[in-house]
């Protein structure tokens, strides 16, 4: 997610067996998306490093969405860099005075 | 208003049975049916609980006549749709469906406990109440709800939904979704929570789930769809599901 309170949950430590090593619940849905084939995963532009993760692990299995863009603080360049195949984005765009720039210089930005 | 905890349970004081209204979408009466429901079984009901069955293909107009009709007849209405986004959208959400007429909404934990606690600030400023998952009533739940988390390098593993009653507790909640199937997690979630969280529980009948085990083990109301809605005579339904469950009782009494 993109929201930094979900950091907490996202990240936490699970432990699948009693001997196997904790990895973050993120790395599990990761894991779980692509053993169900699911099309995309969700992973917010405010974690670059997370996107950069699942983009080596899952390579073309899944495309990579990121929201979060601009009001929450991700940054689009940074995203589709490490790995973001499509960017999700809102309020930056809809609270615009002029939507159309907007959407243009996001565009710009991002590629 | 009194608050949503006060008002659930003084309209249980003839039933804990919450009805799980959730018909399929091949149903083309689903609203002229949900009033039919209200008004037919209210009696044997203390709520109604409102899924995407019926909120995706209903508009606002009806969604609004439903919670009215259900508060007319003494029923607290509750949205189900395990919110879980971000702030903005769950601020958004939430207040939709208050100026809709819902009395609490589902969530979703992952969101995490200081965005459960913003939508519960929220919610109670409006008397309005938030249940959390806890644990799911489906099979399937078990592999995510039970795993084992390590919230810091040296802490003990514990199964996740363990980590979900800590944070309802300390977002202040009102509540928490543990499935009748799950009758030993009931009990646990009990022991932990005592009254701070009333314990709702899905999953009686057509899931598997017995309301009677539920209740002796700790749950507060029972969420019952499938049992009542496909059977012939749901008066009828309900009324059994209550008395063979002990569960058309005043609240005090038990």
């Amino acid at each position: 997610m993109s929201a930094p309170e979900a950091k907490l949950s996202y990240d936490i430590d699970v432990k699948l067996t009693k001997k196997s090593k904790p990895i973050p619940l993120y790395q599990l849905f990761l894991k779980w998306a692509i053993s169900n084939k699911a099309d995309g995963i969700i992973v917010g532009a405010t974690f670059p490093k997370i996107i950069n993760d699942c983009k080596k692990i899952t390579g073309k299995k899944l495309d990579i969405y990121s929201p979060g863009i601009g009001t929450q603080g991700g940054n689009a360049k940074k995203a589709i860099a490490n790995g973001s195949d499509f960017l999700i984005v809102g309020r930056t765009i809809l609270d615009s005075k002029d939507p159309v720039r907007t959407v243009k210089q996001l565009l710009l930005a991002s590629t | 208003m009194t608050k949503f905890k006060t008002r659930i349970r003084q309209s249980s004081t003839d039933s804990r049975i919450i009805l799980a209204n959730d018909y399929d979408s091949t149903n083309k009466k689903i609203f002229s049916q949900t009033i039919q429901n209200i008004k037919t079984l209210h009696k044997f009901l203390c709520g109604i609980k409102l899924n995407f069955h019926i909120l995706l293909p209903l508009g606002k107009k009806e969604i609004i006549r439903i919670n009215k009709t259900a508060h007319q007849y003494g029923l607290q209405t509750i949205a189900d749709i395990k919110l879980n986004d971000i702030g903005n959208t769950n601020h958004i959400t939430s207040k939709t469906l208050w100026d809709f007429g819902f009395d609490a909404i589902i969530i979703n934990p992952i969101i995490g406990p200081k965005a459960i606690r913003k939508i519960v600030t929220e919610a109670h400023k409006r008397d309005k109440g938030v249940i959390a998952l806890c644990h799911m009533s489906a099979p399937e739940a078990k592999a995510s709800y039970e795993i084992n988390v390590k919230l810091s390098k040296n802490s003990k593993p514990k199964p996740l939904y363990q980590v979900f009653l800590k944070w309802a507790i300390s977002s202040h909640a009102d509540g928490i979704i543990v499935g009748a199937t799950y009758p030993k997690i009931i009990k646990y979630c009990k022991k932990i929570s005592g009254k701070k969280l009333d314990i709702y529980s899905p999953g009686i009948g057509t899931q598997g789930g017995s309301g009677k085990k539920a209740i002796a083990n700790g749950s507060d109301f029972l969420i019952v769809g499938r049992t009542i809605l496909d059977s012939k005579d749901p008066v009828r339904t309900v009324k059994q599901t209550g008395q063979r469950r002990n569960c058309i009782m005043p609240y005090e009494r038990t």
